[in-house]
C-alpha cells in the first residue's frame, strides 16, 4: 500500500531485526519462567517474529479481527517507551482463570471482578518480568504502568493501540511472539511495540546502532 | 442483501450503491461514519481514527491518504466524493458509530493528558462537530461504551447493523424524513 507515505517509518535492516528478535527472546524468556512458575506447566515460545506493521493493519495481526481475546496492556515509562500486551484467546484466558482462581468462568464470555483482577496481576508479573529482563540487557530504566484490561473482539483491542500511535505515524515496528503451555490448551500472544521515537534508543542500546550526540 | 461487501479499513472511506453493503469489523475507540443519500441511491463509511485536527504540511494543506484517519479530513473527503458520485449534500441523513474506551482502566487511552475524555468520546464529538458544519442531520448514533463493535451498512435501505461479540444486534435506520428510528432486535 503505497499510499501511505511517512518519513519517519524506519526501515529496519537485518542486523536490526537480529537484535530486536533477541531482545525479545531474552524477555520472553524471563517472563515464561515467571509464567510457568505461576501455573506449574511448562511453557513453550515461538521464534519472535519482527515486522513493520501499517496501522491499518493492526486489526488483522490476530487472525480473524472478530475473534474474542482478552487482552493485559501495560505502558512502558522510561528512558525507553511504547507498549507491551499479552492476549490471550478466550479459551485460553478461561484456563488461565481457573488456574488462577480456582474458579472457571462460564461459557458466555463474561468475566467476573476476581478473574479481571487475576488477569491484571498475571499482567504485572510477567510484564514487570519482561522489562526486568530488558533493563539489565539494555541498561535503561523501563517502568511499567497499572496494566489495563480489555475483553473484546480482536480488532476493537488492536484499535486502541493504533490511536495511541497513529498522531506520531501511520507503521509502527511490531515485534511478537507466541507462546504456548500445558499441551497446546493454553497459548497465547506477545507484543512489544516500541514508540517510534523510543526504536532507536533501542537499538543503539543493543549496541546495533552508533549512538549519535548532537 | 445478496452481492458485494466491501471492508473500510482504518483512515478508508468507502462508497457503494445498493447491492453492496460496506463493512468494518472490531470497530473501537474509532468511529464509523455513515452518510445515506435515499433519492440518489447512494452511500458511504469512513473510519475514523483521530479526532484531529490534520496537521498541516507545509504547503499548507494535507491531502495525503493517511490524513483521511483525522475526523476533520475524513468527512470532508467523503462528503466531496459522495457529491461528486452524484449524491445531494442536502439530503444527505448521518449515523455515528463507535468511539468505545476499550480499556478498563484509561491510562493507555490518554497517555499525555489524564482527565480529559477518552478518545474514543473525542472522537465522537469530532465528527459531530464536522457533520454541524456541513449541516448534515444526524439519524442514529451508537457511541461510547466498552464494547467493540462490528457494522454493516446497506446503502439500499440506508439501514447500519450493529453487532458485538456478545451476539447482541442493533439496527440504525433512517426515516423518510430524516429524523430517524432505533430498533433492537
Amino acid at each position: 500500500m503505497d499510499e501511505f507515505k511517512n518519513d519517519r517509518m524506519l526501515e529496519l535492516s537485518e542486523l536490526h531485526i537480529d537484535a530486536l528478535q533477541e531482545i525479545c527472546n531474552i524477555g520472553m524468556g524471563n517472563t515464561a519462567t515467571a509464567l510457568s512458575q505461576m501455573i506449574g506447566k511448562q511453557i513453550d515460545l515461538s521464534i519472535p517474529r519482527v515486522k513493520v506493521s501499517l496501522l491499518s493493519d493492526f486489526p488483522d495481526l490476530l487472525g480473524d479481527s472478530e475473534s474474542v481475546m482478552a487482552a493485559i496492556h501495560t505502558r512502558i515509562w522510561g528512558d525507553i517507551q511504547g507498549n507491551i500486551m499479552f492476549i490471550f484467546p478466550w479459551e485460553s484466558a478461561r484456563i488461565l482463570c481457573k488456574m488462577l482462581t480456582g474458579t472457571e468462568p462460564d461459557d458466555e464470555f463474561h468475566l467476573s471482578d476476581l478473574h479481571v483482577s487475576a488477569l491484571r496481576e498475571i499482567g504485572n508479573i510477567l510484564g514487570s518480568s519482561y522489562l526486568g529482563a530488558l533493563e539489565r540487557l539494555l541498561s535503561k530504566s523501563l517502568l511499567p504502568s497499572v496494566p489495563s484490561v480489555a475483553f473484546d473482539m480482536a480488532g476493537a483491542i488492536m484499535e486502541t493501540f493504533m490511536v495511541q500511535l497513529g498522531e506520531d505515524a501511520d507503521a509502527a515496528v511490531v515485534i511478537r511472539t507466541t507462546f504456548s503451555g500445558d499441551g497446546e490448551t493454553l497459548n497465547g500472544h506477545f507484543f512489544l511495540i516500541p514508540d517510534p521515537g523510543s526504536l532507536k534508543m533501542m537499538l543503539q542500546a543493543a549496541r546495533v546502532l552508533a549512538d549519535e550526540h548532537e | 442483501m445478496s452481492g458485494q461487501e466491501i471492508r473500510v479499513k482504518v483512515s478508508q472511506y468507502k462508497i457503494a450503491r445498493p447491492g453492496t453493503v460496506l463493512k468494518i469489523f472490531g470497530l473501537g475507540s474509532c468511529v464509523a461514519l455513515v452518510l445515506y443519500d435515499p433519492e440518489a441511491g447512494i452511500g458511504g463509511l469512513a473510519h475514523v481514527l483521530l479526532p484531529g485536527p490534520a496537521p498541516l504540511t507545509r504547503e499548507g494543506e494535507n491531502n495525503s491518504a493517511s490524513s483521511y484517519k483525522y475526523a476533520d479530513r475524513a468527512v470532508e473527503a467523503l462528503l466531496g466524493e459522495m457529491e461528486k458520485q452524484g449524491a445531494e449534500i442536502k439530503k444527505l441523513r448521518a449515523a455515528v458509530i463507535g468511539g468505545a474506551n476499550m480499556f478498563l482502566t484509561p491510562d493507555i487511552e490518554e497517555k499525555d493528558m489524564p482527565g480529559r475524555p477518552g478518545i474514543g468520546s473525542r472522537n465522537v464529538e469530532a465528527v459531530k462537530k464536522e457533520l454541524e458544519r456541513f449541516e448534515v442531520p444526524i439519524f442514529g448514533e451508537d457511541t461510547g461504551g466498552s464494547n467493540g463493535r462490528t457494522i454493516t451498512f446497506d446503502p439500499g435501505s440506508g439501514e447500519v447493523l450493529i453487532t458485538n461479540y456478545k451476539g447482541d444486534r442493533k439496527v440504525l435506520a433512517p426515516h423518510e424524513n430524516g429524523t430517524g428510528r432505533m430498533a433492537v432486535e
